[in-house]
């Protein structure tokens, strides 16, 4: 092929990539290119797919993700919810809080906030309006909820940072912090996510005391007894798995093999909730949502090495070095440029492309690369609520049959609490780093 | 370029032809199917086996991890093939997984122009973008070719007394079949592409996971029309 062929075809990716050609396909056509371009065969793009055998972190993605599925088919969601509310359902705007904390296990688990909002906004959409939130703070609160749980471990998001970090961190550069391991994201995560929730739930305190006289729970140490009873099989995988990971018996890969099994005895043989029959459904269900991840985490591979290979990092730096000139003002153009990226695309394909360019950089302004990590999360799902486009949006609208303007004004109020809390995250890095350490 | 069985079969000068032959055939084979079984039945078959295929790899894989762990915590033992055969689990799963999705129209993808457009000319657009990854994933069915063939001569030897060319033939026949599923989409009569389109919609994300009760009665998860098209990252 000409070099003009080339060009041609390289102005082809970005409107193939916009009319909404699947990514994995864009991204390999843009690797195909690239490499013939340089006279390299189309096989090394493939040698490069074959990547995907080098990692055993990968393995953690589809058995965590089978086990959020099995968690998403039984009725988790509902005892869950039962089980929060019989703990903080008593506070005044208590709901509000046990919508967020039910709606972050859940996508902490499931790692699709997609699946929240259709799993629990029918459960808790029903009961905020009874205990007297206004109908578009419900609305807001729900379509926010299906994000917040990226940040939360056992998160795909968070395993998917940390591989594509580590992929591309420079071995010079050594990371003060010892690197972006799985088990240092997924504690770094946790007081960030604990902050949105807490500045959300702030909000939340304030509207439904100027809302329409709420009805107030009172607090019952039996239903609370009750409620756990019922979850009783349910409650002690948080404390396994971190206390697994942490207690240093089980590596993340294992842990998620753990998981995955302990998901399968509770929701499949002790709880009953999913019939045998329907097991290859879920098992099926859950795979398509990885199939989908990986196949973009293989294109991408051939890609990223050739972009790396071409410093595109370092021509980026050296185009921004002239006018940013500091850590804050780097964080700073960060943050507005990945709100952009969040959205346009999902968090896993956003993380999988924009990651290996940034790492390199980042590197060079002297930002710590676990909580480089939280930032990225912490604006992804942003991105996800963000008008015109953000995913989230669209599926609260056609989950709540509510049209999607009004979306845009319900989450309004949350979307500008959340960039409160994101500017915190980003200007503390203590914040994300003091479990760390 | 590289001698070999591979070369021999299909030498990669013509490898277009006689796979688009091949995927032609496949093609017709469905129609004929389609024909025979009604459209109906040939759906549940295909389901079928996408989720015998995709649950059996989900299953063993993590049959094999526990039997590891436990080997290791209560035996201080364990078998030396499984980690990396957990490894090449990976890339089976993520490529059968592709291949359901390219059958769903369920792959991640930025859609920004689509939720804006009447359905004529979203159609016409989901139509030539489902071509297009069917001509890249027909590009890099030749490339994973090339590639085997390449693994296939000069390849180690893989595990279990498996050659490596067989373990990473899931990229060849995951694009494969990728590419003649989008063909298949790509040309598929205006009512198969519209149900397509509706199944895509984000509250099939739990595509027949039992519905949580809804504000206004059922959940419009099949019923409702105006759902916008997948946006992605919705599983």
């Amino acid at each position: 092929m000409s070099g003009l062929l080339h060009n041609l075809a390289f102005l082809l990716v970005p409107l193939l990539a916009l009319g909404g050609t699947p990514l994995f396909a864009v991204l390999a056509l843009t690797a195909l290119i690239a490499f013939s371009a340089q006279g390299i065969s189309s096989a090394a793009v493939v040698t490069e797919m074959g990547r995907l055998t080098g990692s055993p972190m990968l393995i953690a993605i589809p058995l965590f993700t089978f086990a959020g599925y099995l968690f998403a088919e039984a009725q988790t969601a509902k005892r869950l919810v039962r089980l929060t509310r019989a703990a903080f359902g008593w506070i005044p705007g208590g709901l509000a809080v046990v919508a967020m904390v039910a709606c972050s296990i859940f996508t902490a688990f499931t790692g699709a906030s997609g699946v929240t909002i259709v799993a629990l906004g029918g459960l808790l959409m029903p009961a905020l309006l009874k205990e007297g939130f206004p109908r578009g703070f419900s609305l807001g609160l729900l379509t926010t909820g299906g994000s917040l749980g990226i940040l939360f471990p056992p998160s795909l998001a968070l395993i998917l940072y940390s591989y594509v970090a580590t992929q591309s961190a420079s071995p010079g550069f050594a990371d003060p912090s010892g690197g972006p391991t799985v088990d240092r994201l997924f504690l770094a995560g946790i007081l960030p996510g604990i902050l949105l929730i807490l500045m959300l739930s702030i909000y939340a305190y304030f509207r439904v005391r100027r809302g329409a006289a709420g009805v107030v729970t009172r607090f019952s140490p039996r239903e609370l007894l009750r409620a756990a009873r019922a979850a009783a099989w349910e409650i002690p995988l948080p404390f396994l798995l971190l206390g697994g990971i942490y207690g240093g018996k089980l590596t993340v890969t294992e842990a998620a093999a753990a998981t995955a099994f302990y998901a399968f005895i509770a929701e499949v043989l002790i709880y009953r909730d999913i019939p045998w029959r329907r097991l290859p459904a879920v098992a099926a269900e859950s795979m398509v949502l990885v199939g989908g991840i990986l196949i973009i985490l293989a294109a991408a591979m051939g890609l990223t090495n050739y972009l790396i290979d071409a410093e595109v990092p370092t021509r980026i730096l050296e185009g921004i070095e002239g006018w940013i000139t500091s850590r804050v003002g780097f964080l700073l153009a960060l943050n507005a440029f990945l709100l952009v990226v969040g959205c346009l695309m999902d968090v896993f394909s956003a993380l999988i492309v924009v990651v290996p360019l940034i790492v390199p950089i980042a590197e060079r302004y002297g930002v710590d690369l676990t909580h480089l990590g939280i930032i990225f999360l912490a604006n992804l799902e942003i991105g996800y609520m963000t008008p015109p486009v953000g995913m989230n949006l669209f599926i609260a609208s056609f989950r709540f049959r509510q049209p999607i303007l009004r979306l845009y004004v319900a989450t309004l109020p949350f979307l500008l609490i959340l960039l409160a809390a994101l500017l915190l995250i980003t200007y503390l890095p203590d914040l994300s780093l003091m479990l760390v350490r | 370029m590289e001698g070999g069985l591979f070369a021999a079969l299909a030498p990669a000068h013509r490898f277009y032809p006689l796979f688009v032959a091949l995927a032609l055939s496949l093609l017709g084979l469905r129609i004929g199917l389609r024909r025979a079984w009604g459209a109906a039945a040939w759906r549940r078959r295909v389901q079928a086996l996408e989720r015998l295929v995709l649950a059996s790899l989900i299953l063993s894989m993590l049959a094999l991890a526990v039997l590891q762990i436990l080997l290791r915590n209560l035996f201080h033992s364990g078998l030396i093939w499984i980690d990396p055969l957990l490894r090449h689990f990976v890339l089976w799963i993520g490529f059968s997984g592709a291949v359901v999705a390219a059958g769903r129209l369920r792959h991640i993808q930025m859609d920004v122009v689509g939720r804006w457009l009447p359905e004529g000319p979203r159609r016409a657009i989901l139509r030539a973008t489902t071509l297009a990854a069917a001509l890249i994933c027909l590009v890099l069915t030749r490339a994973a070719w090339i590639f085997l063939g390449q693994e296939h001569a000069f390849g180690s030897a893989g595990l279990l007394g498996l050659p490596q060319w067989i373990l990473m033939s899931a990229i060849f026949l995951g694009f494969a079949l990728c590419a003649v599923r989008f063909a298949a989409r790509a040309f598929a009569p205006g009512e198969e592409l519209a149900g397509l389109l509706l199944e895509s919609s984000p509250a099939d994300g739990l595509d027949g996971l039992s519905p949580a009760e809804d504000l206004h009665g059922p959940a419009p998860a099949r019923s409702a029309g105006e759902g916008p098209p997948a946006g992605g990252g919705a599983p």
